[in-house]
Formats: C-alpha cells, structure tokens, sequence
C-alpha cells in the first residue's frame, strides 16, 4: 500500500482562481497568496492545514491562528510520483496555469485568520484534495498511512457542512444581509436543539440524513429571504 | 454415470428426452438413471434462467437508455435553473450535482446565478433530472439523494452518485431494480475495489462529540 494521488489536477481544487466564491468560510485546504507565517516568511503563499473541528471555537468563531504551510513552485512531477516520494511536501497541480506548486510541511507555522480573511484567496481544496493533505501530513508526521476514503468518513460532514453554510450565504446575499450575519443565522439554525440533544448538526454526520438537512436548509435561507423581502 | 451422457444435453429444454414413467419396482440402474436425467435437466433448466437474466438485462438496458434519453430531451427544453433548482430540492449537495453533470462547483453556481450552460451541459443537467425523476416515480426509491448517496456494498466507499459520475446512468436504475447486484455494479466501476479500499482504521465517536479515526480492534479483523 501506498500514499494515493489525483488522476488530474481537477481533481484536487473545489475552485481556482476568479471562480472561488468569496462567501466561502476559509477551511482546510484553502490557498491564499501574501500570507505571514510565524517563523517561516514575511509574506508568500500559504496552504490552510489545520483540521476545520479545531480552527473554530464556541458559535463557529475562527480562533485568531491557523496552522498554515508555505507554498512554492517546484519543478513537474507526474501523478504517480506523489505515491512515492517527496513525503514532506504535498501537491497542488495546476494551482495557477499549469505551474506545479508545492505545499512544504517542513515550513510549517501559525497565519493570522484575519489577516487571511483579507488576503486573496487563490484557490480551495475539493474534498478529495483535503483528504490526500490529510494524508501526506499525517504520513510526514508519524509514518502512519491511513487510506483517504477512511478519512474522508470521518470528515465529510464537516465539508458538507462548508458547502451548506456557502449555500446559506449566498441565498441571503440575495436580500443584503451580510455574510457574518449570515453566517450566524445558519449557525443558530443547525446548532438548535430539536429535543433530546439532536441537532440538525449532528444528523449531518448521518449520511442517510445529509439529504433531508439539506432541504431543510435551504427552505430556511428561501424562508429568510421571503420574509425580507415581505419585511422591505 | 454413464447413463447420464446418454441424454440430450442441448439448451433446448423441450428436447430433452423424458424417462419412462417408473414402475413399481425398480433397479438401482434405473434409478441413477433418473437422477442423472433430472440433474441434466435442472441444469439446462439454470442456464436458460441465466440466460434470460442476461437477455432481460440487455433489453432493460436498452430500454433505460431510451427512456432516460426520451425524457431528458423533453427536460432540456425548461430552464437550466428550474432543472438544478428540481435537483437541489431533491436533497442533493451542490458538489454532487456539479459531479453528476461532468462539471465544476463553480460553474454550476453561475448557471444557478442565471448564466447559461452549453447545449451540451444543459443536456447533462436534463439527464440527470431524468434520472431522478425515473427512480423517484417509476421505481420504488423514496428518497432518491439519500439513496444515491449511500454506499451499497459495506467496506467500499463508491456510492451510485460515484457511479452516475463515471455514465453509469442505466446501471444505477439496474441497481434500484435489483438486475444487478451491488457487488456486481462496484467490480464494473473499481474491479480492484476489495483490495483498494481495504483499511486497517476505523471511525469512532471520540469522548468531545466529534468523530475520530483509530486502528480497527482486533476482533474487527
């Protein structure tokens, strides 16, 4: 058994570049160019490496620093490579035009989430390419070779969770409610108690309740906006 | 066994020559006789079952691939955002839908923003609502994204939202219908798929509330 690696360079990046949407939350996987990391550069381009259940506190506030690592050109390696070499570093093909970059683990430190937050944002990570970070850091820092597919299932619903807190945001974009505020009102939608603990939250764990979540979501934001535009 | 090659063992079930109808008493040769020929018989009887099976699955192959072909023309003509809006209400999460489609999460996220897709993408966009609507009114699946989302064969994590992604459109209504066993689905779409996802970890509950990854225990091997 071996690390694992992407069939194409599609296959690591949710968005790249003008496509990725602004009023995504900032998770793992995240790349942002003219970041400072403590100890290791002033200013660069820097990869989010730190797992999203502890870069945010109580009432999903991000904590003032995420673990980050530099980011940098290096020269083309095939796909296959990445299953055999190059243990401290992890790839991302492709990041800007065809330039192979590299994220290196040995360059590690902690960037400042508000100064990320104002930093531009060059591409996210797709599920699949957070899952292999996953897997290379984990490889580098205890030799430990867990397959992405047993990572993503321990993972996934914090993903979804993103994707649907994107969604959110951008319903209510619609009707100008800012992204903060809308980021707290879906919080304190899947966060509620519906009785004996459950929380909207918690099913999403459940991948046979993800899809019944989902629709509960986004009635709500539909909801929301309705009852604004009734409101103005 | 001798006496069992003496019979016809063409696929043709009604040429198969039938014994005499037994007396009363009867020699040990007679009756070795017999249930050779009723061997024979329930095996020629098997592969004509087999053989059904196949031809039935050829003709429900073909017969999806219209249906879903027919109703997808009919789709593409509603509007892109309408068809995504259907999908979206459905359950499904924006990142499956742009898999299912063959595109990006972004570009899905303009043509919900009204920009327009390819004749080519709104073509898959409808495909894919046609196959929603098959399994949701023609077959007996209930929540279809829920359904679609979870893994049919425990210990390997390819779901049909995975197999609808790689064409297997047809295969997936074989799937709702039970022409084609889950197994026989993943050996198609990832033919190493036991050895690939085998995995000595396991994911538990940790004592915060969040889930966690260990090394499975012994008894789990």
């Amino acid at each position: 058994m071996s690390l694992e690696s992407f069939a194409a360079p599609d296959d690591m990046y949710r968005s790249r570049g003008t496509d990725v949407n602004p009023q995504r939350l900032l998770f793992t996987g995240d790349v942002y160019s003219g970041v400072a990391i403590a100890g290791v550069q002033d200013s660069g381009l820097a990869i989010v490496i730190e797992h999203p259940c502890t870069m945010r506190g109580t009432m999903a506030q991000l904590n003032d620093f995420v673990l980050a690592i530099s980011v940098r050109e290096h020269e083309p390696m095939g796909a296959n490579g990445w299953k055999t070499r190059c243990y401290d570093l992890t790839p991302l093909p492709d990041l800007t035009g065809t330039q192979l970059y590299v994220g290196d683990f040995l360059k590690v430190g902690r960037a400042s989430t508000s100064e990320l937050s104002s930093k531009p944002r060059l591409a996210c990570a797709s599920e699949f390419g957070i899952n292999l970070l996953q897997q290379r850091l984990v490889w580098h820092m205890t030799r430990c070779l867990i397959p992405t597919s047993t990572i993503s299932e321990a993972f996934s619903h914090l993903f979804e969770e993103a994707d649907l807190c994107e969604d959110w945001t951008d319903t209510l974009f619609e009707v100008g409610i800012n992204e903060v505020e809308a980021r707290q009102s879906f919080d304190a939608f899947l966060t509620a108690d519906l009785g004996n603990g459950r929380t909207l939250q918690k099913d999403l764990s459940e991948t046979q309740l993800r899809s019944a979540v989902r629709a509960q979501c986004r009635t709500a934001a539909q909801d929301i906006v309705r009852a604004r535009r009734e409101g103005e | 066994m001798s006496e069992i090659q003496t019979f016809d063992q063409t696929r043709s079930t009604s040429t198969a020559a039938a014994p005499e109808l037994p007396t009363k008493t009867r020699t040990i040769s007679e009756l070795v006789q017999d249930i050779g020929w009723s061997h024979n018989r329930t095996r020629i009887l098997g592969d004509d079952v087999a053989d059904l099976r196949r031809q039935s699955a050829d003709m429900y192959r073909d017969a999806s691939d219209i249906l879903l072909d027919q109703k997808a023309r009919d789709l593409v003509l509603r509007p892109a955002v309408e068809l995504l809006a259907f999908l979206a209400g459905a359950g499904f999460a924006w990142r499956d839908i742009a898999r299912m489609i063959g595109v990006s999460v972004p570009a899905v996220r303009k043509w919900r923003l009204g920009e327009s897709p390819t004749s080519q993408n709104l073509f898959a966009i409808a495909k894919t609502v046609a196959l929603v609507e098959i399994l949701q009114h023609e077959l007996p699946v209930t929540d279809v994204a829920a359904w679609m989302e979870i893994p049919p064969v425990v210990g390997a994590p390819t779901n049909p939202i995975d197999l609808v992604s790689n064409g297997f459109f047809t295969e997936v209504i074989g799937l709702a219908l039970d022409h084609l066993t889950p197994e026989e689905l993943i050996e198609r779409h990832v033919p190493d798929w036991q050895e690939r996802y085998q995995s000595n970890f396991e994911v538990f509950e940790a004592s915060d509330g969040e889930l966690g990854i260990r090394p499975k225990s012994n008894g789990d091997h």
